[in-house]
């Protein structure tokens, strides 16, 4: 519009025909800058060679300059058919003919490219944005697990199931009491210690786990069974902390407290590609029908890996009268140390 | 007079959890343990065949829990229940149970039950002891549970596919399978979820899954003809009911 300023101290009455011919054309213009920001998303700065930035927005520059320039002459001449002043074409003609012609060109070449780097300034700000919100949702969500699984350390009835026990084998084992006493403090101490922690290994996991289990057993006796296929590669992979327990605590609730003659949990690790899957089968009891809870510790492990890994982790559910298997899918990272 | 002893039964899934049970009833010697169990199962067997004066039982056990296991016995001696749990307490008490012992109890807490239970047997006040057993059941029911001879069937309600009624009893049948039940229609139908099941019929109540499609049979009256091809008879009224459903 700048360029227009002096046409219309030229010519008299040309600004009726310059707007009509202008505007639409600019905004035309406007709108395959501002489709810029498509590109920028498909090739972000820190993902692309300064080679292909460069041959996109060229060819984008130049694709979206040819287009306007032809669509704005086709424009003008519809303008000018329709005779409500001077010809705009007319007016043009200094700066689109000769070597004006390569100037006015690249002056719309430029703006195209001005506006996708204001979008790659944009997209910035917004990452930053998204990525500010994302670690504190996940601070929110780790706090979250980190309470819950203080509330599932003391969830109640484990507590006072174990106690119980406790208190019975006082005077029938005392031997076996005081390795329980142990095993809880152990269990409660590796817990809290884990808590505090961004990442542990599968190792120290699995041991957490294990001293859980081990208590679960002497209250179910040999209702509780426990079969582990760990591959030892994956011993040393960082998993966040209390992801594996609550499913195994699920598993003992849900699968064999519900069932006559218990069963077999089953535990797996194993490395797939660059995934670390690890899975928790539990037998269920066709009649006893789910009951609420299930599948909020579910969910919350769930949103625990969306938060922390994005797109990158899954959780398999998979259920039948029989049984009740759920698969983390995690990349894998390995302990360093 | 001869003090006469307790029969007891104890039931709970965990191993330690009756060890702790025995240890303390050995203090005394008026209890007489006449069975241990592990299981609900178990425990509706031993109360039927040997009638105890008294269970100590748990509540959270696999397939029976201690309530269900009150309902299946016919005559309910004096309950104590032992539980980690202390959210059954009212539902404990609305069954007339003698005590609710929290796990873990002391030894001074058991002996307190346990002398609860013996004046109650002693002067027995016989309406306290019948527990209020159509009030246990929860709203709307999950499973019905029958009783055949010393074994129990669990029927979970999604497995009937219709219900029909025969004098005093009813006929569950499940699968091409039936089991009569002690209960009457009218109480068995307040108990099913009404957008499930559907009084179709002076003798029969319908599992809306189960139909395949409903044909005209007389005048005034229409069949449900079910996936597995039984035909169940609508009456007028029935069918109005079920229109309103689907």
């Amino acid at each position: 519009m700048l360029f227009d300023i002096p046409l219309f101290l030229q010519h008299n009455g040309i600004w009726l025909p310059i707007l009509l011919a202008d505007i639409p054309n600019i905004l035309f213009f406007a709108l395959l800058c501002l489709s810029s920001y498509y590109i920028c998303k498909t090739f972000p700065l820190q993902k692309s060679t300064p080679t292909q930035l460069f041959t996109v927005f060229g060819l984008a520059a130049v694709i979206a300059t040819v287009v306007t320039i032809g669509v704005g002459t086709i424009w003008v001449s519809f303008i000018d058919e329709l005779h409500v002043g001077p010809s705009v074409a007319a007016a043009y003609a200094p700066w689109t003919t000769g070597i004006n012609a390569l100037g006015f060109f690249a002056v719309l070449m430029l703006s195209f490219l001005l506006i996708a780097a204001v979008h790659y300034i944009i997209i910035f700000f917004q990452m930053e944005q998204e990525s500010k919100q994302r670690f504190y949702e996940l601070n929110l969500l780790t706090q979250d697990a980190e309470l819950r699984a203080l509330r599932a350390q003391i969830n109640p009835h484990f507590l006072f199931n174990s106690l119980n026990s406790i208190s019975a084998l006082t005077t029938a084992n005392p031997e076996q009491a005081r390795h329980m006493t142990i095993l809880l403090a152990d269990f409660f101490r590796k817990s809290l210690d884990v808590g505090t922690r961004d990442a542990i290994t599968v190792a120290d996991e699995l041991s957490l786990i294990s001293d859980y289990l081990t208590i679960e057993q002497v209250r179910f006796g040999k209702r509780l069974q426990v079969q582990k296929k760990i591959d030892p590669s994956t011993a040393s992979c960082l998993l966040p902390p209390l992801i594996l327990q609550p499913l195994v605590e699920n598993a003992v609730r849900h699968g064999i407290a519900n069932l006559l003659t218990g069963g077999t949990i089953l535990i797996l690790a194993q490395r797939q590609n660059e995934q670390l899957l690890l899975t928790v089968e539990n037998p269920v009891d066709p009649e006893t029908q789910t009951k609420k809870g299930t599948g909020l510790g579910i969910r919350n492990v769930r949103s625990r890996l969306e938060t922390l890994y994005n797109h990158s982790a899954r959780v398999d559910v998979t259920k039948t009268d029989l049984y009740f298997r759920v698969t983390l899918s995690i990349p894998v990272e390995e302990n360093e140390e | 007079m001869k003090k006469q002893t307790i029969r007891t039964v104890l039931v709970d899934d965990e191993e330690p959890a009756r060890l702790l049970m025995r240890e303390y009833c050995s203090a005394h010697p008026d209890i007489e343990i006449v069975a241990e169990c592990e299981n609900g199962f178990d425990a509706v067997k031993a109360a039927g065949e040997l009638h105890p004066d008294l269970l100590i039982l748990d509540i959270q056990m696999p397939k029976l829990s201690g309530f269900e296991v009150l309902e299946l016995i016919d005559d309910p001696p004096a309950i104590i229940f032992a539980t980690a749990y202390n959210e059954f307490a009212v539902r404990a008490f609305e069954v007339h149970a003698m005590d609710y012992l929290l796990k873990p109890f002391s030894k001074e807490r058991f002996d307190e039950a346990l002398e609860r239970a013996r004046k109650e047997l002693e002067a027995p006040a016989p309406l306290l002891l019948q527990p209020l057993k159509r009030t246990l059941q929860p709203n709307p029911l999950e499973r019905i549970l029958v009783k055949d001879g010393s074994k129990v069937h669990v029927i979970p309600v999604d497995q009937i596919d219709y219900i029909e009624a025969q004098d005093d009893y009813v006929s569950i049948k499940t699968d091409g399978k039936s089991h009569l039940k002690q209960q009457r229609m009218a109480e068995l139908e307040k108990l099913l979820n009404p957008q499930k099941f559907v009084r179709v019929h002076r003798s029969y109540i319908l599992n809306v899954e189960r139909i395949a499609r409903i044909e005209l049979y007389a005048k005034d009256s229409r069949v449900a003809i079910l996936k597995d091809g039984t035909k169940v008879q609508i009456s007028r009224a029935g069918y109005d009911k079920l229109k309103g459903l689907l």
